[in-house]
């Protein structure tokens, strides 16, 4: 029973059923697409179509089957699936071929698919080529293509009928991949990729029959990739953004490249492509989004970047960079904002200035700052200087340089000085010394202030400086003068002119030779600034000369030119003050490099050196002599002789070493020491030698005398002196200690002409007369003798006195140093007279530095140092 | 030719000796500034010797034939350099406006130097064509029939340019060659008219 009713139930419904299922295909066949249209450009076919109305009515969503044939051969076949959504609408689709549509033609049909059920083919649209238009013209396609740099692209070439095709090419342009196939005999395609840019106006794809050849222009280019956009302002009334574009610049047309400079909906296109796009803006506070967009016919591409433009400045250029020189003896460096918006910005600045290959940078800041100092840095040498700026607060980075400011055109600050003569003061400078690197110096400016009484001051501009100005009463004024060669001045030079000093201070006579003077400077706490020495001839009119000494020097040599002998100059000396010179010394300069007595002659005698000269005319001596003195050294040490009687020629030194030795011989006159005559000798050992002889041949006589003696000496003591009984009487004998204490009294004191030394002693010489004393002389009698023959190597009659009474009389001083302490007779010896201490080398010298008076900065000492007893 | 003079005076006045030498020389100089373009431009665009430049003319005047008397022959040289001294002015605004890019500053030199050429040589012609009148002024010839419009494919408005360069040189030739005749043809011309006009008479 339930078997057949379910039977009965199916025949009942399966009709129903199969009739529901065959509206539905019935249906669907009526669905469609309509209005098929066919739109080409170069290589791509869109299709569009739009659904047939009973499609709408379809449960499901339709499918539409889509073929591109090209002559003939399916090319593509594609299913495409219309959503409800869609439905009712137009429906497109892109089929791109890698054959231009020029040369070959194309077809597209369509049809409408449900399940198994596909409706018929609609009438398939054609884009007819040349192919089938049959032309005869000689053509490549496509014609004026645009194809970015890496595609693989395809071009075709119509060879007339009547001609067979040769090649296909493609230049200038770098394509690999080239590939040239036959779609038919008068059409050939040729493919290649494409690896860079058009560099000319057009790239050419040739084709070429035995005959005749064509071509089509293509262009081969790179879609945008620019990036890192940076906006900044640089006139605080403006954005300007700049990027980079690695390849689009080898765009060679730049084919629609467009840039915009967007923020929010405000765009500015940026006309000339350069990287760089300017926007007015109005600055204010907070942070801003700007947005390029760039595109071309390849594609484009957006950036942005978001900044404080008040911490996003990058100043321009300082420009009109010119150096003025202060008052206050400081060069300054000053330049000019072109944009007075600067003036309220807080500046920070570096100055460079570039010398050769050393370079010094300075840095400072300040509101619309437009000068700094250039401290430590010599303008006037060949450099060059540049500064550049940025904002002191939120610097971003540093603006454009200026143009570079040569500075050796700045002259260099002359040298002034005045003198006064008699109620006038000339003020006289010294100009630069011409230098072909240097511009010359044109004028100098000179302005005078009174700076008492009721004088009035003045300017001139003068061509000289010598002199520059002359000031006709003698009142305190300031000059300060400025060298000019044109174009800039240097740096102001002053003076200040005192009034006359009431006292004139003490002179002092400073003896020179052959033009040169050395002087010593007085210590003055005034002259913090140096010393300047001028000078005048004493019987004639002042030079315009004068030297400036710094202050941390002692001394200072004045060379002249020429000097007159026995002429004299005036030489003063002034303390350089904060405000006038002062007038501390006067000197009396004189010259005595005079000719007094002939060039002495030294002649060696064994060990011993004769010094001799002789005396000139009286009528050719230029002055008169009151004595001499006589120096010598050699290498390793310093040492005075003595005066000499003035009428003396002659003079022996003993006792010297074989060694180099100069001597040296000065008459003492009333200017001083003049005539100095020099010469040298070296000590050779032959005279010695001979004398030892003399000495050895007599010691070996005795020497072998008493061995003989020794051998015989029992037989000459028999001989000679038979034994001699004892004496009844018994004494006391006395014995060697007894011997020393009976030193007769008339040998307490012993003159002594010679002195001798033991060989250790360097500079054994004769002095004049030394007084040895008893005490002194005690130890020497008792010890010397046998302490002589233990030194090894010593003649054995040398060296018998062994402590001279050693008496230098002068250290080896200048010309001038007349002033060292006075040694007396003896003094040294007192004061070292721990027992006997022989002179070892380092004996004696005065050290004077090179002063004339006995004040400050004199320091003579003095000393002996007496060698130690040898241990032994 | 492009153009029928209304007026003519067959007892013309001499042409200057110096007028001629003159425009010869120019004509000379032209023709050799002339075949130095067509080499830049051809090593610019890279043309092979076997490209074949379609055979129209692009100048509508044609070639003076032997038949014409000097005076003509010159009028109708005169009025072709018109003409492609305007076609050349075109193509080089077409080229500025299209097809600039790369370096190429010998060639824009030389096309500047060969269009200054031209305008010279037609002065000169222009003067020539006067004395030989004894008019004060000669009619500007016609430019009818000169097809100005220039391809829209870029390869095709090179080749058009191309064709313009050969037009001027072809012309600048046979400027020359007219122009070297002239003094001679100046004496031959009064023969020539005779046996025309003996010819004309004994129709």
């Amino acid at each position: 029973m339930n078997s057949n009713m379910f039977i009965i139930w199916f025949l009942l419904i399966s009709p129903f059923c199969l009739s529901t299922q065959d509206g539905n295909i019935r249906d669907s066949g009526k669905c469609g697409p309509q209005k098929l249209t066919l739109k080409t450009s170069k290589q791509v076919i869109q299709v569009t179509w739009e659904d047939e109305p009973s499609c709408l009515a379809l449960p499901d969503r339709p499918t539409y089957e889509l073929q591109v044939l090209r002559t003939g051969e399916l090319l593509e076949n594609a299913m495409l699936t219309v959503t409800r959504d869609e439905l009712g609408s137009a429906h497109s689709w892109n089929s791109s071929s890698l054959l231009a549509l020029d040369c070959v033609s194309h077809s597209v049909r369509l049809r409408y698919r449900f399940k198994s059920h596909a409706s018929p083919w609609n009438e398939s649209q054609t884009r007819i080529g040349v192919d089938v238009a049959k032309s005869q013209s000689f053509q490549v396609y496509p014609k004026d293509g645009r194809f970015e740099v890496g595609s693989t692209v395809s071009f075709c070439c119509v060879v007339p009928e009547a001609q067979n095709f040769s090649i296909m090419s493609v230049g200038p342009l770098n394509a690999s991949n080239t590939k040239t196939t036959m779609v038919s005999r008068q059409i050939h395609a040729f493919t290649f990729q494409a690896n860079s840019a058009t560099i000319q106006s057009c790239t050419h794809v040739w084709c070429a029959t035995e005959k005749d050849a064509t071509a089509a222009c293509a262009y081969f280019g790179y879609s945008p990739d620019d990036r890192d956009l940076q906006c900044e302002t640089r006139d605080l009334q403006s954005v300007e953004c700049t990027w980079t574009a690695e390849k689009t610049h080898l765009n060679v047309l730049n084919i629609g490249q467009k840039y915009h400079l967007l923020e929010d909906t405000v765009a500015v296109e940026c006309k000339d492509n350069v990287g760089r796009c300017k926007k007015k803006v109005e600055i204010d506070a907070g942070e801003r989004t700007w947005k390029l967009r760039s595109e071309n016919v390849f594609g484009k591409v957006e950036l942005t970047d978001t900044a404080d433009l008040n911490k996003r400045v990058r100043m321009f250029a300082p420009e009109d960079l010119r150096i003025v020189a202060g008052r206050s003896g400081k060069v300054s460096l000053h330049w000019r904002w072109k944009q007075p918006q600067y003036m309220n910005l807080n500046i920070r600045c570096q100055v460079t200035v570039s010398s050769g290959e050393s370079n010094t940078s300075i840095e400072a800041s300040g509101v619309g700052l437009n000068h700094t100092v250039l401290a430590n840095v010599t303008p006037n040498v060949r450099s060059n200087a540049t500064v550049q700026c940025g904002t002191a607060a939120h610097f971003w980075k540093w603006g454009d340089p200026s143009a570079p400011f040569l500075l050796e055109d700045v002259p260099d600050a002359p040298d002034i000085w005045m003198q006064t003569r008699g109620d006038q003061v000339y003020i006289f400078c010294k100009a630069p010394p011409a230098n072909p690197n240097r511009a010359p110096i044109v004028d100098y400016e000179v302005i005078w202030n009174a700076t008492t009484g009721k004088q009035r001051g003045g300017e001139a501009i003068q061509n000289t400086c010598k002199p520059a100005l002359i000031l006709n009463d003698t009142g305190e004024y300031t000059v300060t003068l400025r060298a000019r060669n044109g174009k800039h001045s240097s740096i102001p030079s002053a003076v200040a002119v005192p009034s006359i000093a009431a006292d004139e201070p003490a002179t002092y006579r400073v003896i020179g030779s052959n033009s040169s003077f050395n002087l010593s400077l007085p210590c003055n706490n005034q002259a913090v600034c140096g010393y300047i020495l001028d000078w005048c001839p004493t019987q004639a009119e002042c030079e315009d000369e004068w030297l400036k000494v710094p202050p941390n020097q002692t001394h200072a040599t004045v060379h002249f030119k020429t000097f007159d002998k026995g002429a004299s100059k005036s030489l003063s000396v002034y303390a350089c003050t904060k405000g006038a010179p002062v007038l501390l010394e006067k000197r009396e300069l004189l010259d005595c490099s005079m000719s007094l007595f002939k060039p002495l002659k030294l002649k060696q005698r064994g060990s011993s050196v004769v010094i001799s000269w002789d005396h000139l005319n009286l009528h050719e001596q230029e002055t008169f002599i009151k004595s001499y003195t006589v120096y010598y050294a050699n290498s390793q040490q310093r040492l005075n002789l003595s005066k000499v009687d003035p009428m003396a020629t002659i003079m022996t030194v003993e006792n010297l070493e074989i060694s180099t030795y100069s001597f040296t011989v000065v008459a003492q006159t009333p200017l001083g020491r003049c005539g100095k005559s020099s010469g040298s000798i070296t000590l050779t050992g032959e005279d010695t030698a001979d004398n030892l002889w003399l000495l050895v041949i007599p010691a070996v006589f005795f020497a072998l005398l008493a061995i003989l003696c020794c051998s015989y000496w029992t037989c000459i003591k028999e001989g000679m002196c038979p034994p001699i009984p004892a004496p009844v009487l018994t004494d006391k004998w006395p014995t060697a200690a007894d011997c020393v204490a009976q030193h007769p009294e008339d040998e307490d004191t012993v003159d002594v002409s010679v002195l001798h030394s033991r060989q250790n002693l360097p500079s054994p010489f004769a002095t004049n007369l030394g007084q040895l004393t008893k005490e002194n002389l005690l130890p020497l009698f008792t010890i010397c003798p046998a302490r002589a023959h233990s030194q090894a190597g010593l003649p054995p009659f040398r060296g018998l006195l062994c402590n001279p009474s050693y008496q230098p009389i002068n250290g080896w001083m200048d010309q001038q140093s007349h002033s060292c302490p006075d040694l007396k007779d003896g003094i040294p010896l007192e004061r070292s007279a721990e027992g006997y201490q022989p002179q070892s080398q380092q004996n004696i010298f005065c050290v004077k530095q090179m002063s004339e008076e006995p004040e400050c900065l004199l320091t003579c000492s003095s000393y002996i140092s007496l060698p130690q007893l040898d241990a032994k | 030719m492009a153009t029928r003079r209304t007026t003519r005076r067959l007892t013309g006045s001499e042409p200057s000796r110096t007028t001629g030498a003159r425009a010869a020389a120019i004509a000379e100089q032209l023709r050799h500034e002339c075949s130095i373009l067509l080499e830049l431009y051809k090593k610019k665009e890279s043309f092979t010797p076997d490209i074949l430049v379609a055979d129209g003319r692009l100048v509508s005047v044609p070639p003076p034939s032997s038949q014409l008397d000097a005076r003509d022959k010159l009028w109708c040289v005169h009025s072709a350099l018109l003409q492609c001294h305007i076609l050349m002015e075109r193509a080089i605004a077409k080229e500025e406006a299209e097809l600039s890019g790369g370096k190429r500053a010998d060639y824009e030199t030389q096309r500047k130097m060969v269009k200054d050429r031209l305008s010279l040589l037609l002065i000169n012609t222009g003067e020539l064509l006067r004395a030989m009148d004894g008019t004060a002024a000669v009619q500007t010839p016609s430019v009818d029939g000169l097809e100005l419009n220039s391809p829209t494919a870029l390869f095709e408005l090179k080749v058009w340019v191309y064709r313009i360069f050969r037009e001027v040189d072809y012309w600048t030739r046979t400027a020359v060659s007219v122009l070297q005749a002239l003094p001679s043809a100046t004496t031959k011309e009064r023969m020539m008219t005779t046996r025309v006009r003996s010819v004309r008479s004994t129709r």
